[in-house]
């Protein structure tokens, strides 16, 4: 794979903030609407403040970073209430929510500037608490956005989850899940063992998974779900857990047995393999050895060398064409991975001609 | 330099290569364009508006260009690209300057939070602004032409930008778009009145683009301290009926035309009640948009009399 | 963590819920004249616009947490209207600031 990293400002920026110092206003002139366009402005922004240089960049930059911290602090005061609504929802009910993804990043107090609103929020409840939810849920506000019968059974049956649910007064969105890979999928994560790992927050009676939990969820979320446009910040998501976590002394060693018993080894192979070759993110270089163990074939893994870079960095280094083609093939191969061959044609199908209707009208 | 002391020629040749950065108001935006229809029309509407000199950094970053290659020049396509990403699904070409002007107010709606952004149209006149918060179709860009053909100066006929700590609003001066009716109405009002060509038969009728004038577009550095908030309604056939309104409810208007109200959380409380607290607060029903002008004025004169007396009071 | 196999449902006396603001909640009130008043939940980034009956309740709860009960007769007491019928009001008003998140009932 090209070391890309040398090529290009943002990563550049990504991998060592300081850079920004040095960087001329072409260099700037290039990297501002890249930045933008990957929604990594406000990581940018944070970065800077961090490292104390900020009033050492361009003017122009100082007011397009100081616009992404007001949109940080929107994003953070959006789901901290969000978070706040989901428990006074649920706080009769007496069950262990854990929350997910980005709110469980905030609630834990992890790094996670963001310059957009992701105002939905995703949390696992119990399996069989899942009807007393739904209706806890609904009679606090939140009400179903999907009635067709197809796509209700699609979530239902197929992605453990009930179908999204939108507050009417707050327009914001809530996903209600139970596992965190669809039950048809390939890979079968065990949803006991996420259980048995959750930890609870200091001072709340919520949870969030186990630091090896969070990392390999977020990263089976990025190299098995459908949309991987934009998703150089999801990558950059777990090059920052795996920075933090790598504090305790425990991370490291047990991330890859860890990632075996969830049988999530294939996306903990590429999250370490691309996380290292595109972000530099520090990693022993036993944990490398462990996950590797998990590769796919060789010719895979350079198909996936080519494929992954081209569909992460939008803008100059890579030409549309090569773009498009790379995003088909991953949503392609995403969705294969979820549902058997003999479920996918029939579902792609009518998802296109679902949106191909919505257009008409 | 502004634009228009480059030649036409040269214009489209930058236009289309690197792109041109033009200033407008506290922004720069680097326009690329390359569809050859268009740099005639940017050139003219934008004569006025300083070009960046090379190497700095641009705000915003715009591209059109083309995207059928195979059909009748009529049925094209163009693609817009906003920071070098695609908008919406590719448009006949006659919507391309309309788009444009779109893709300038949609880069300042996703990204200048440092104002509290407000859909409404603003003028000004002896130093105090007017602001005429309203939606798109509210009649605001009429009633904003109008009104700057009167003589007041033009701030912005869709996004006012107010400083959150200061309270002033910030100029933009671009150039006025007018639909159907309107555009004959305004022809009316100033026969010498420059315009960019028609696009005829989009989904919202005629869309033209009315030149702002040049002393208008040279103080684009200057803000307005905000004075009035009248909310336009235009109703053919009523009455001409300008009420005041309690201040909770021009909030509550305002609020409601803001594009970031709620992204600047206690931020945008703020500067929102300081404006309120500032202004006179007004609905405004028209049928006829000269009408409106008139009352308008009316209501800047009793400002600037009651000005005077009190300076001679004291 | 152990598992429960069902959900519990937890029993409440509503009568003798105390209402205050949510922990997290500090509000910004703005008041232009007495008929609507607004006012900006810190916590949430939220803007109301209430009537004058729902400002004056809320603000009570804000300062002095109550029942349901106490509150109708604060404000029955104060503007000499019955009770029974400011109870329901009462009560209608504070099922809603719950909903918004703006006052919320504690346990006794």
């Amino acid at each position: 794979m090209r070391r890309l990293s040398e090529a290009d400002p943002l990563l550049a920026a990504l991998i060592r903030p300081a850079v920004m110092v040095e960087l001329t206003e072409p260099e700037w002139e290039t990297l501002l609407p890249r930045a933008r366009a990957c929604h990594l402005l406000a990581r940018l922004a944070a970065a800077a403040r961090a490292g104390g240089f900020s009033d050492q960049l361009p003017a122009r930059i100082q007011d397009h970073f100081a616009a992404a911290a007001i949109l940080t602090a929107h994003h953070e005061r959006t789901i901290h209430w969000e978070i706040n609504r989901v428990q006074r929802a649920l706080q009769d009910l007496e069950i262990p929510v854990v929350l997910l993804k980005g709110a469980a990043y905030l609630a834990a107090g992890l790094p996670s500037a963001r310059d957009r609103l992701v105002g939905d929020v995703d949390i696992m409840v119990p399996r069989p608490a899942l009807d007393a939810v739904e209706r806890a849920i609904e009679s606090a506000g939140w009400q179903p956005t999907i009635s067709a019968p197809y796509a209700q059974r699609y979530y239902r049956t197929w992605m453990h989850e009930l179908p999204p649910l939108r507050h009417r007064d707050r327009d914001t969105v809530i996903d209600v899940h139970h596992a965190i890979l669809p039950r048809t999928a390939r890979l079968k994560p065990v949803p006991d063992e996420l259980w048995a790992g959750a930890q609870r927050l200091d001072g709340s009676p919520l949870y969030v998974l186990a630091p090896t939990d969070m990392v390999l969820h977020a990263a089976a979320h990025l190299f098995h779900d459908g949309d991987l446009h934009r998703s150089l910040r999801d990558l950059v998501d777990i090059s920052d857990l795996l920075i933090h976590f790598a504090q305790r002394p425990d991370f490291w060693p047990s991330l890859a047995p860890r990632a075996a018993a969830l049988h999530l080894g294939r996306p903990l192979f590429y999250a370490l393999r691309y996380c290292r070759c595109l972000l530099y993110t520090p990693m022993p270089a036993a944990a490398v050895s462990a996950a590797a163990r998990y590769a796919p074939p060789k010719p895979i893994v350079h198909a996936m060398d080519w494929m992954v870079p081209n569909v992460l960095l939008p803008g100059q280094a890579h030409s549309a064409a090569d773009r498009s083609g790379a995003a088909m093939l991953l949503y392609l191969r995403s969705h294969w991975l979820r549902m058997p061959p003999w479920l996918l044609i029939p579902h792609l199908a009518r998802q296109a001609i679902a949106r191909a209707s919505q257009q008409r009208e | 330099m502004n634009v228009g002391d480059l030649s036409l020629e040269r214009f489209a040749a930058e236009l289309a290569d690197q792109g041109v950065a033009i200033r407008w108001g506290p922004f720069t935006s680097r326009i690329v364009s390359r569809l050859p229809e268009l740099a005639a029309p940017i050139h003219l509407l934008y004569a006025d508006f300083p070009i960046e000199p090379p190497g700095g950094i641009c705000d915003f970053h715009v591209c059109l260009r083309p995207r059928s290659l195979r059909l009748p020049w009529s049925q094209r396509r163009f693609e817009l690209l906003l920071d070098h990403g695609p908008t919406f699904q590719p448009f006949a070409r006659k919507f391309a300057l309309a788009a444009l002007e779109w893709g300038l107010n949609s880069c300042v709606y996703g990204s200048a939070h440092r104002f509290l952004i407000v859909h409404a149209a603003v003028v000004e006149r002896d130093g105090r602004a007017l602001l005429l918060p309203g939606r798109p179709g509210a009649g605001k860009s009429t009633l904003c032409a109008a009104l700057v053909i009167a003589g007041w100066r033009l701030l912005s006929d869709e996004l006012a930008l107010i400083d959150p700590q200061e309270g002033q609003i910030r100029a933009l001066a671009r150039p006025i778009s007018l639909k159907n009716d309107a555009i004959e109405i305004i022809r009316g009002l100033a026969p010498d009145a420059v315009f960019g060509p028609p696009a005829v038969d989009t989904h919202k009728g005629t869309v033209a683009h009315m030149k702002p004038p040049s002393p208008n577009v040279r103080r684009a550095e200057d803000s307005a301290v905000p004075q009035w908030i009248v909310m336009p309604r235009f109703v053919a056939d009523e009455a001409l009926q300008l009420n005041a309104v309690s201040k909770a409810n021009a909030f509550w208007g305002v609020a409601d035309n803001s594009i970031n109200y709620e992204i600047l959380g206690e931020i945008g409380f703020t500067a929102l009640v300081r404006l309120i607290d500032r202004c006179r607060c007004y609905t405004l029903t028209h049928a006829e948009v000269v009408d409106a002008v008139a009352a308008l004025d009316r209501l800047s004169r009793q400002a600037e009399a009651s000005k005077e007396r009190h300076a001679a009071a004291v | 963590m152990q598992l429960p196999s069902d959900a519990v449902t937890t029993e409440r006396d509503r009568a003798a819920e105390i209402w205050c603001l949510p922990a997290e909640v500090s509000l910004l009130w703005q008041c232009w004249d007495e008929e609507e008043v607004i006012v900006f939940n810190r916590a949430s980034g939220l803007t109301h616009l209430l009537d004058a009956f729902s400002a004056a309740v809320l603000r009570r709860i804000e300062a002095t947490p109550a029942t349901t009960s106490d509150l109708a007769r604060f404000f029955a007491t104060g503007f000499e209207l019955d009770e029974r019928v400011l109870s329901e009001r009462v009560d209608a008003v504070c099922a809603r600031f719950d909903q918004l998140g703006l006052a919320e009932p504690t346990p006794p």
